[in-house]
């Protein structure tokens, strides 16, 4: 097979001639002094099979689709920006997350399940509910005091008449609730499987903070994506993720009403 | 005259010549292969009975000629080092070994050489949208000094709590519309400064864990790039062969990364 080959002694696990003095087979890994032993190669393809492509691929699907719509509706506003779309941008991302929560269901409704926001659950969202207001509080309150102008979502509010409930179940609720089972439940479990747990929950974090579409919030929402990534780490439910997520967003709103 | 030399091993040298206005020619050893190119893929048998395949692909960012052995991808040897040596024993290996002869270590197949090529090509690309992204935001902070100065002229005359007329349905003070013009100039530059050292610290990332790195990084400038046409839909057809370019290249080296990560 090979010009350097020795001539005399053939892998026993695999055939191939093997290399004078070679203590292991080039091809297949198999000890040559002992034959007898499981050949590493075996071993090594013993685990299950992990299609890392396809896994990324429904990540890149489900993200693509999300910045589509917010392209198409960010494109809307900026030809009508007194345009009320709002309400349509998040009936569009519900239907997308839907669709793959559906498609998912098995794995999602695990992680929905009330039994999994139990005692351990409870005091780890408290936890990471006084770790997040604290930080990001204290984060958002010196970025202000720069003077760099946000987003007034009751800018909205004042703008298409809405009440105070709608402007909770839009900003608050619906958000919540789709980013975390887009987020921490699909993506997060497939970049698991692909990076790890360490690395998945890095990359669901940045994915999460850039989806904002403000280079100015990275870094902050970056953080809050470790956050609530964390408390489904750690209690094994998106139940903590969604009350954190949507208690953060209304005390915002609530922030912005009292001026 | 173009040529790819492939040296399958210390006894096998594959080489692809192309003559301007001539037909391609394969040689084996320095020998003239005979055989008939059949739909970009020519294929033949060495001696010893492995079949070879050489294939001329072609994708968005270039052109490829790729031979395999055995069904097994083989690097051309530009893409290989010349002392090819196991990293856990550094006892010398041959590029078909899967496997170290003297320590058994796992060594991966030889399209591992043609991955690290992808994800270094990524990395590449991730330094350079932190210079572009650092240059952009310098550069356009001083192109929009005149127009914030303009503008803050504009505003001079009224007091910081005069309520202005509603701008695309919102109502400003002229206080907050100056903090506004003021950010507008000064946030270009934050903002691209931040891609930018984003893009660094990925791009180091990059070099111990190639995959979320690229990742991120792509995330990153899809996004920037939606955010932009978003503001200003005109923006998405400007550099649109640079944009789909950056976006091919990183997309080898996620599947050069994934490729090395399933070895």
């Amino acid at each position: 097979m090979n010009s350097e080959s020795a001539g005399g002694q053939d892998c026993a696990q695999c055939g191939v001639a093997l290399r004078p003095a070679a203590l292991f087979c080039a091809r297949c890994g198999t000890r040559v002094s002992a034959a007898e032993q499981e050949p590493q190669a075996a071993i090594e393809l013993a685990g299950p099979t992990l299609d890392r492509g396809q896994e990324l691929r429904v990540v890149g699907w489900l993200y693509g689709l999300l910045l589509v719509t917010s392209l198409c509706f960010g494109i809307a506003y900026s030809v009508n920006p007194t345009g009320d779309f709002e309400p349509w941008q998040s009936l569009v991302f519900g239907i997308v997350i839907f669709a793959f929560a559906v498609r998912y269901r098995t794995e999602i409704l695990a992680l929905l399940r009330p039994s999994t926001f139990d005692g351990n659950a409870r005091r780890m969202l408290a936890m990471a509910t006084v770790i997040q207001f604290a930080l990001l509080g204290a984060v958002f309150y010196l970025l202000e005091q720069t003077g760099i102008p946000f987003e007034r979502i009751t800018d909205e509010m004042k703008l298409h008449d809405y009440s105070l409930w709608q402007l909770l179940a839009l900003y608050s609720l619906a958000p919540a609730v789709c980013e975390e089972i887009a987020f921490r439940g699909i993506i997060f479990d497939r970049l698991t499987r692909v990076l790890g747990e360490r690395e998945g929950w890095l990359v669901q974090a940045a994915l999460f903070s850039v989806l904002h579409l403000s280079p100015v919030i990275f870094p902050t929402h970056f953080v809050m994506g470790l956050i609530f990534g964390w408390l489904r780490l750690r209690t094994r439910s998106l139940i903590p993720g969604m009350i954190l997520h949507a208690a953060w967003n209304a005390a915002n709103i609530l922030l912005e009403l009292r001026g | 005259m173009s040529k790819i030399e492939w040296q399958v091993d210390s006894g096998t040298q594959i080489v692809l010549r192309k003559p301007p206005l001539l037909k391609r020619k394969v040689e084996l050893n320095g020998q003239r292969v005979d055989g008939e190119w059949n739909s970009k893929r020519f294929a033949f048998t060495l001696p010893d009975g492995r079949s070879v395949e050489i294939t001329l692909k072609a994708d968005a960012i270039s052109r490829t000629t790729e031979l395999s052995l055995d069904g097994k991808l083989i690097p051309d040897i530009r893409y290989v080092p010349k002392d090819l040596r196991c990293k856990a024993c550094n006892a010398e290996v041959q590029l078909l070994d899967e496997y170290c002869a003297k320590c058994g270590h796992s060594l991966g197949t030889p399209a591992r050489f043609l991955h690290r090529h992808s994800v270094q090509g990524a990395t590449s690309a991730i330094w350079l949208l932190a210079v572009l992204f650092a240059i952009f935001g310098v550069v356009m902070f001083f192109l929009m000094r005149d127009t914030t100065q303009t503008a803050l002229a504009n505003l001079a005359p009224f007091g910081d709590h005069e309520v202005l007329q509603p701008i695309d349905g919102v109502t400003y003070t002229a206080g907050e519309l100056r903090a506004r013009v003021i950010w507008e100039q000064r946030g270009v530059l934050i903002v691209n400064l931040i891609l930018a050292a984003i893009m660094v610290v990925l791009a180091w990332w990059s070099k111990r864990r190639a995959l979320p790195a690229i990742l991120i990084a792509t995330a990153v400038f899809v996004v920037v790039q939606v955010t932009g046409a978003i503001i200003d839909p005109t923006t998405l057809m400007q550099g649109l062969v640079m944009k789909i370019f950056v976006i091919a290249v990183l997309i080898k080296g996620i599947k050069g990364a994934l490729s090395a990560a399933d070895e």
